[in-house]
């Protein structure tokens, strides 16, 4: 007799974690599902020699401070192994070449005050924009509010009158509200530069996902983990556990049994489990290409898949160095800069997704900057970060493929060394690439994405929310993770895990046995 | 705050606003229903390059009685390609003897080039006390079925990181991941300069060195310096180097301009190989070695055994008699509970589990567990000594 739970969970990301976690929490018995031998999915990590590399994690927003704990905090507050966190205190410095070899270099500083002083300084002309740009985000994200807690039955008079601007700007993109604010343009190069840890660049991306994350990364900083987000992952892991969880890795979801369009469980290489709802920390296009028989797949998601036609988000290279000298010895003052090959943050985009441009853009990040446990004493640690057209690694052969990852990997550090002076070639003690195939042998995802689908058009996380809950995978299966509809990013897909988890209970308790 | 003005007539915005859920829904009714897709060629191919298990047939194998050693050609079941791989990685093959559930790695010691020709080579020597090589060397025959992970492993040379010159230290069966690099090399795949200082005891136990000195006639970028350790000075045959490969003879032979030293063998050449290293005052970069095998008893730890009880993934438990002078993967594989290893020195993490209770002792010399592994205690069980009995939990 195969064993019966409240809610079975695939894959053990952040998503996944997060809403196991609540579930746990509620006191259902739970079953957490993952292929690897390790949880977290993205946030993890990983030893070359006597380094360990963060896999993913740049910068984790939604924590607020011990005192004032936000969303991300809470979910590690359980003293028994919480992780230590490590303030960020920039959100990044920006080298951004124009045309004539110069170079835009501006450290945007965290906290609205600082932000305001550095931007002042830029453009003279900009004080009026900036405020109304900081006024436009608070008034954006109380709007957002609004249409969250009160869903449908929302009062359109009362959003006009109270929320005016949110209206207008709703259904603008990041470059068409930078124009109507008349912002100068070093400061849409700035400001816009935010645009890479959500996927999407300005002339496309929703402005109010920009504001909602941006606003609070700006105001904020961020945080990073002592030992790596796979510190969180296991953090979580063990309170799922010590509330009851079941958890079992080197199991792979197979097939789902569907009927009467509900999920009654789920088929592993290592048995079948019978569940009452189920949330699903994996992509849709997987879950219903490859664990249900096509006659057996919604007809809506089946629309919706061929409709959101393979648009995936971000697929990233990251080269990981491990370095035999400290950072101030190697001249590295900052955790991130963003090194970029154009001042139109568009066009920065636009240029990484040509396939017959070698990389030219990147986002590099040192740990050690603010986190002295990042790496054994005397050494340091530095990625850098691109986004990859997938079609660079379409129809490759093997060989071909080893030798495209090293030509890369060299042009990457190419670019890093030129644009910032740094030397580091001869401190390499390891390093590795991530490729988009790295992404797809550990996280399964299509074609190896790493942030979703990508929020624009069809997409445009505003919209998604409020359509979320007409659209259940089944009548009592949940999306969570970075497919889900927050989109990408650690605050996010811990967020939709945990939306996922809501709804399920909420069918538990509506439909008791 | 002042009105921001997008489009001249601002109902169009507020329209749309409020529009954008209907939209979408609109635009999704619109969509002709097709199946959804799943098959991508990046996920093909890092299917291809990663698979889950690799089911392999041994096509031939040439045993070397004096070296002890058998050479193994494999193919795939029912032929094709091979996943490739990068010179200086192993496979790990997985079996049963009796009772006992055992994983072994080899490095590969054909040309990545001749994965996609569908055979992988490898070797299998049989030391004094080498329980699992002696049982595969009568037991594979031509026809037999194996099951394989891999290819893995990070013994390789990477060009960002290594000099361009490699001095290879191989001691005996080390060879075969140098092997590997000089085809390579010879195949056009790899672009370095490769000395191999090759030891063994007599030359009758280098079932390699014809293969390495063909190719190294060949291609200039590569040669090859066999030293035998058993043999005294005057009874060596031209061309052979005599003695122990210490200091001095890594002098005699190390490249003009900088190199990074490869090494691969037993513990006293790892020792002898990093005090060359340190006396020729090597950055800690250059110096890279193949550590399996390395680590495989811990004498320091005392003698006796300590009882393991073990939490199954299934929910099952059973208790094993674990010896304190041997890893936890031992006495697992003795025990026949099958746990997935690689490198067995503690750095691949395959063959993690979960200590609930009692104490243990990591092996210093190979260290490479996450930190976070440490404090929820994760250990890697092929370098982890019980110390007392155990409570231990597989995921």
């Amino acid at each position: 007799m195969e064993q019966l739970f409240d809610v079975i969970i695939i894959g053990a990301g952040n998503g996944g974690l997060a809403g196991a976690l609540d579930c746990t929490c509620a006191g259902k018995k739970v079953l957490l599902l993952e292929k690897n031998p390790l949880p977290g999915g993205c946030a993890t990590a990983f030893c070359r020699g006597r380094f360990e590399f963060e896999a993913s994690l740049h910068e984790l927003c939604a924590m607020g401070t011990e005192e004032e704990p936000k969303s991300v905090r809470r979910l590690f507050a359980d003293t028994k192994g919480a992780p230590v966190f490590y303030k960020v205190e920039d959100c990044f410095r920006l080298m951004a070449r124009d045309g004539e070899g110069k170079t835009l270099d501006v450290t945007l500083p965290s906290s609205r005050e600082r932000i305001f002083s550095t931007l002042k300084e830029l453009a003279r002309d900009a004080e009026q924009g900036v405020q109304d740009f900081f006024e436009l985000m608070d008034e954006c994200a109380a709007g957002v509010d609004y249409v969250n807690k009160t869903g449908a039955n929302q009062n359109k008079r009362y959003l006009l009158t109270h929320f005016p601007n949110f209206v207008r700007c709703g259904s603008h993109t990041v470059s068409e509200v930078f124009r109507a604010l008349r912002l100068p343009p070093a400061l849409c190069t700035v400001l816009g530069a935010y645009w890479v840890y959500l996927g999407v660049d300005p002339d496309r991306l929703s402005f109010l996902h920009y504001a909602l994350m941006a606003r609070q990364y700006f105001d904020d900083g961020s945080y990073i983990p002592a030992y790596t987000s796979y510190q969180m992952s296991l953090y979580l892991l063990d309170v799922v556990r010590r509330q009851g969880g079941v958890v079992k890795f080197n199991t792979k979801a197979k097939r789902l049994l569907v009927e009467d369009g509900q999920v009654r469980g789920v088929i592993t290489d290592g048995g079948t489990y019978l569940c009452r709802t189920l949330i699903s920390d994996i992509s849709p296009h997987m879950l219903f290409g490859q664990m249900v028989p096509q006659n057996l797949v919604p007809s809506f998601h089946k629309k919706l898949a061929a409709a959101r036609d393979g648009k995936f988000s971000a697929r990233f290279l990251v080269l990981y160095l491990g370095l035999d000298a400290p950072a101030d010895e190697l001249g590295i003052r900052d955790y991130s800069i963003f090194l970029y090959s154009d001042p139109d943050p568009s066009k920065v985009y636009r240029t990484m997704m040509d396939q017959n441009e070698p990389v030219q853009s990147a986002v590099f990040v040192c740990p050690n900057v603010v986190n002295p446990e990042a790496s054994p004493e005397g050494t340091c640690i530095c990625t850098l970060t691109a986004m990859a057209p997938p079609e660079l690694f379409e129809d490759l052969d093997g060989l071909a493929y080893l030798q495209l990852k090293e030509r890369i990997a060299k042009g990457m550090l190419d670019l890093l060394e030129s644009r910032t002076g740094f030397r580091l070639r001869e401190h390499i003690e390891e390093y590795e690439l991530a490729t988009p195939v790295t992404f797809a042998r550990y996280l399964g995802t299509p074609e190896g994405a790493a942030y979703g689908y990508e929020a624009q058009g069809l997409d445009d996380i505003v919209t998604r929310c409020r359509t979320v809950g007409e659209e259940s995978l089944f009548e009592n299966a949940w999306q969570a993770g970075a497919w889900g509809e927050f989109g990408d990013g650690y605050s996010s897909a811990y967020s939709s895990g945990r939306a996922a988890a809501g709804r399920a209970l909420r069918y538990l308790e509506e439909n008791p046995v | 705050m002042k009105k921001i003005k997008i489009r001249p007539v601002w109902l169009l915005d507020v329209l749309s606003f409020s529009n954008r859920a209907k939209q979408r829904k609109k635009r999704i009714e619109k969509t002709k229903e097709a199946p959804v897709r799943a098959d991508y060629s990046i996920n093909r191919l890092a299917g291809e390059l990663h698979p889950e298990q690799l089911c392999l047939v041994v096509r031939d194998c040439v045993s070397f009685e004096e070296a002890q050693g058998t050479l193994f050609t494999l193919s795939r079941k029912g032929g094709g390609p091979l996943p490739v791989f990068e010179a200086g990685q192993y496979l790990t093959f997985t079996f049963a003897i009796g009772e006992s559930l055992l994983s072994r790695s080899y490095s590969i010691c054909s040309s990545p080039r001749e994965a996609r020709e569908g055979f992988y080579r490898i070797y299998v020597r049989e030391g004094p006390d080498s329980f699992a090589a002696g049982w595969i060397r009568k037991n594979w025959k031509s026809g037999a079925e194996l099951k394989a992970h891999g290819p893995n492993g990070t013994f390789t040379m990477r060009p960002l990181r290594d000099e361009k010159q490699i001095l290879a230290l191989a001691g005996g069966s080390g060879i075969t991941p140098f092997v590997s690099m000089a085809k390579a090399i010879r195949d056009g795949l790899a672009d370095f300069c490769l000395t191999i200082l090759y030891g063994a005891r007599t030359a009758a136990q280098m079932p390699f060195l014809g293969k390495l000195r063909e190719i190294s006639e060949k291609c200039p970028l590569i040669r090859v310096v066999p030293v035998l350790s058993d043999v005294r000075d005057h009874d060596a045959p031209d061309g052979f180097e005599t003695g122990w490969i210490g200091e001095d003879m890594v002098r005699k032979y190390m490249p003009q301009g900088p190199f990074s030293l490869f090494f691969y063998g037993p513990r006293p050449m790892y020792e002898l190989a990093c005090q060359t290293a340190g006396a020729l005052g090597l950055k800690r970069k250059n110096l890279r070695y193949e550590s399996f095998g390395l680590s495989s008893d811990d004498k320091a730890n005392g003698n006796g055994s300590c009882r393991v009880r073990v939490l199954l993934p299934d929910g099952e438990e059973l208790e094993l008699v674990a010896q304190r002078n041997e890893s936890l993967l031992v006495a697992f594989e003795r025990g026949g509970i099958a746990v997935r290893s690689g490198c067995r020195s503690g750095s691949c993490g395959f063959c993690r589990c979960r200590v609930l209770q009692g104490e243990y002792q990591i092996q210093e010399s190979e260290k490479a567990r996450r930190r976070a592994d440490s404090e929820h205690s994760y250990v890697h069980t092929c370098v982890c000594f019980p110390r007392t009995d155990l409570c231990v939990a597989l995921d």
